[in-house]
């Protein structure tokens, strides 16, 4: 073989391989998590642990939807209940999802953790039109063609946070 | 070897407990400890600053920190009897002591040298590892700094110790600054 042709060849091989990878890329991992008998979706890697069984403890001069400190091997973890912000109670859990955070220790009340799903990113229907204040949401899925599932965007929730302790 | 030491490096703390949580404050934010005796009630607008007690031929302003705590964490006494910290004004911050100072400076038959701050008499000095203590998450930090918490320690799975400032949360109860979570 001519060395053009070992040299298209070569190309040829890496622009699969790229190809390939792009393909794993592109398929994201939800956990499905249930919240007061309401199904959401958070992507796999925000999460870092399930933790249950353990108690909440109470802190002042935070929004209502901080539940308080979680104790997680020591440390103290701040703790955030949806349903306080989308339906206004209190849910009654002490299953928390520990989040994967660098810049704080934060985690979600649910109730219950009902399955891992692995989907193409396209599968993601993106919220195009966001209300200003209330986007918590980046899009939905629907891992079974049926029920449409929404996908939690953790950053916002963060956002709302530091607007409301400033109002506080 | 040296971080090693800072890590491991312990320091008196007041425990004062309560039923479900405890706090705890650094000792050297009080001079020392009194049974409370001859308490009168003065007229104060001020929550939580609205008595007075005979200490060594002074009257000292007191400062119901015992209340306070269970009001504003929801949490109950597990004794009725309670003790007095005599805090030196003279050791408060800058910003804390012209704040103190004016408000003891209103009332010429109070003392302008001590404050009183009513304790329950559940309490007790104890040594804590510096590394045992952890800051408040990120999230929140700043927001709880400013209201005299700035941490805490899990002593135990159920059982949970704030660390608090004393001379922020009275500066924040004379600003009226308490927070929404008050019961009072």
């Amino acid at each position: 073989m001519l060395n053009k042709g070992l040299l298209e060849k070569i190309t040829e091989s890496h622009n699969k391989k790229k190809t390939k990878e792009e393909i794993v890329i592109r398929l994201n991992r939800y956990m499905i998590i249930e919240i007061n008998k309401k199904k959401y979706a958070i992507h796999a890697q925000d999460v870092r642990e399930i933790i249950s069984g353990i108690s909440i403890f109470f802190v002042p001069f935070t929004p209502p939807y901080i539940r308080g400190f979680i104790n997680r091997h020591g440390e103290p973890y701040s703790v955030i209940d949806l349903t306080v912000i989308f339906e206004r109670e209190k849910l009654d859990s002490s299953t928390f999802l520990i989040l994967s955070r660098e810049d704080d220790q934060l985690a979600l009340l649910i109730s219950d953790v009902l399955e891992i799903v692995k989907l193409p990113e396209s599968d993601l229907h993106r919220i195009t039109s966001k209300q200003e204040g209330e986007n918590y949401f980046f899009g939905s899925i629907s891992p079974k063609g049926k029920e449409e599932i929404f996908v939690l965007d953790v950053e916002q929730f963060l956002t709302k946070l530091e607007a409301d302790l400033g109002g506080l | 070897m040296e971080d090693y030491d800072v890590l491991s490096e312990e320091q008196d703390f007041l425990i004062l407990s309560y039923e479900e949580i405890d706090f705890f404050v650094n000792r050297d934010q009080f001079s020392s400890s009194t049974s409370l005796d001859d308490v009168k009630k003065i007229k104060s607008s001020i929550s939580y600053i609205n008595q007075a007690f005979k200490y060594n031929g002074q009257n000292i302003l007191l400062f119901d920190c015992d209340r306070f705590l269970q009001d504003l964490y929801n949490c109950s006494n597990t004794t009725s009897s309670r003790l007095c910290l005599l805090m030196k004004i003279h050791n408060f911050s800058d910003v804390g002591k012209p704040l103190v100072k004016r408000l003891l400076g209103a009332n010429h038959s109070i003392s302008d040298e001590w404050l009183g701050l009513i304790i329950s008499s559940n309490s007790e000095i104890s040594k804590i590892s510096i590394n045992e203590i952890y800051l408040s998450p990120l999230g929140v930090r700043e927001k709880l700094n400013n209201h005299g918490l700035y941490g805490c320690r899990f002593p135990s799975t159920e059982k949970i110790q704030f660390f608090i400032d004393l001379e922020m949360i009275l500066n924040n109860v004379i600003k009226g600054n308490i927070g929404e979570n008050i019961n009072c």
